[in-house]
């Protein structure tokens, strides 16, 4: 992860589909955004890509190890 | 005559027949009658024990016809349990490495953990976004090492995805092919390249209790003993004989109308995918099964829902309760895990009940999604 987020959505302690419905919260407002996602619910690590892919977003880095992923928002 | 299970409106808004189909009336009927006349051990010698045998060898003749194998090579399982253990076990003498698909179910996997602790090699062969086996990952896989027994199901139970068994069995020569047809039986013609394969009779009307299990070459079929019992041989002790009889005679009778929900289903999947925020997993399908996804919508609380309404499916047991785990399925072809639907029709649905229930969710996903603050996501 070279350059600072300019969102950061934390998801700690939320189980699906909070996190991708906080990351897509994060991601209509700030259309283009580098979006840094925290969270610790196994099917994050499955669902953040997922969404991605279906809204068109960049998924510029995923850490699911650490619990982290790097989006940035459709434009 | 009791109201439950034979009610039709219950049957029509039965979509959940990849779970089982209710006991068809063939079944019904040829229960009834095995009770009183073929209830004996037909290992015994009395006529009681004949009599159990000879309706035993008749229904073993008939699932033989019907999958097209030696009636030697027709084994009856008394669950789903054991026929895998036994389709991962038979071959192991002289093909003792495993590789397995990623999207078997989870028995499989488990069974497969299970023999990898045992010492027995494992590989587990990933699949496309579609859920296809990834061909080239399994030519590699087999390339190295020695014999193996490679499992590789027909469908998938909970995405539908039909794999290409010819190419599987081309890659895989030499090897001992295993084909789960769990999603096949009774609903679609059966695929033809296998070495083991199985089914539970509930998915085509049967009774419960019973798994036919056929085998290519029976001679060389030696499944381990069972962890649990230490039992070693594929033929049960006293097995059940009027349930296997009427599973037989159910597998005779398919219903013809199994063919009609290839149609239903993409009526349903047209009506769905209106809905904002929905695609479909799993391709190509077998004709009965979908698996929708909706983004920002608990897969539970969808279900609870519809079931409010008076519909049965299921969630694809994406974000099980006890372990908060996503289904291994999605995650192995990388689908949105938390919304999931699966919808698997039966014979007695209708273009009106797909109609129906496609209203009634595209209503509550709406009504989830604006609780859940998520309307204008």
């Amino acid at each position: 992860m070279t350059r600072a987020p300019d969102v950061r959505v934390d998801a700690r302690g939320l189980l699906c589909p909070q996190p991708v419905l906080l990351l897509a919260r994060a991601a209509k407002t700030g259309p283009g955004a580098l979006i840094e996602v925290l969270a610790d619910d196994p099917a994050a690590a499955t669902d953040i890509p997922a969404w991605c892919h279906l809204r068109g977003a960049d998924l510029v880095a995923a850490d699911p190890d650490r619990g982290a992923w790097l989006v940035r928002a459709p434009a | 005559m009791p109201a439950s299970f034979t009610d039709g409106d219950d049957r029509r808004r039965d979509l959940d027949t990849a779970t089982g189909s209710p006991p068809s009336d063939v079944t019904r009927q040829a229960l009834a009658g095995g009770w009183s006349g073929a209830w004996a051990d037909p290992g015994r010698r009395y006529p009681a024990g004949r009599r159990a045998r000879r309706v035993l060898d008749t229904a073993r003749a008939s699932v033989a016809r019907s999958w097209d194998v030696d009636p030697a090579g027709v084994l009856f399982a008394p669950d789903r349990a054991t026929a895998i253990w036994w389709g991962l076990t038979g071959h192991r003498a002289d093909h003792p490495r495993l590789v397995v698909s990623a999207v078997e179910d989870l028995e499989t996997l488990r069974t497969a953990d299970v023999l990898a602790g045992w010492g027995a090699p494992l590989t587990t062969v990933g699949v496309s976004p579609s859920g296809a086996v990834e061909l080239g990952e399994l030519s590699a896989a087999l390339a190295e090492g020695g014999p193996a027994t490679v499992v590789v199901q027909a469908a998938n139970i909970e995405i539908g995805t039909r794999q290409d068994l010819a190419a599987v069995r081309d890659i895989a020569a030499g090897h001992v092919l295993v084909v789960d047809q769990q999603a096949l039986a009774g609903r679609a013609p059966l695929a033809a390249e296998w070495d083991v394969t199985y089914a539970e009779a509930r998915m085509w009307g049967g009774p419960p209790g019973v798994t036919v299990v056929a085998v290519r070459d029976p001679g060389r079929f030696r499944p381990a003993s069972a962890p649990t019992t230490g039992h070693a041989s594929v033929e049960q002790t006293y097995p059940p004989v009027p349930l296997i009889a009427a599973a037989a005679l159910a597998l005779e009778t398919p219903d013809p109308r199994w063919e009609a929900t290839a149609d239903l289903s993409d009526r349903l999947r047209g009506a769905v995918l209106r809905i904002p925020h929905s695609a479909v997993v799993g391709e190509p399908r077998v004709g009965y099964l979908t698996m929708f996804t909706f983004l920002y919508v608990a897969a539970d609380e969808l279900v609870d829902e519809l079931a409010r309404r008076g519909w049965a499916v299921s969630s694809g047991a994406s974000c099980t309760s006890d372990t908060r785990r996503p289904h291994h399925v999605l995650v192995a072809v990388g689908a949105s895990t938390h919304g999931s639907l699966r919808v698997s029709l039966g014979p007695d649905v209708t273009a009106g009940d797909v109609d129906a229930f496609s209203a009634d969710l595209a209503d509550i996903v709406t009504r989830l999604r604006s609780e859940a603050g998520a309307a204008d996501l």
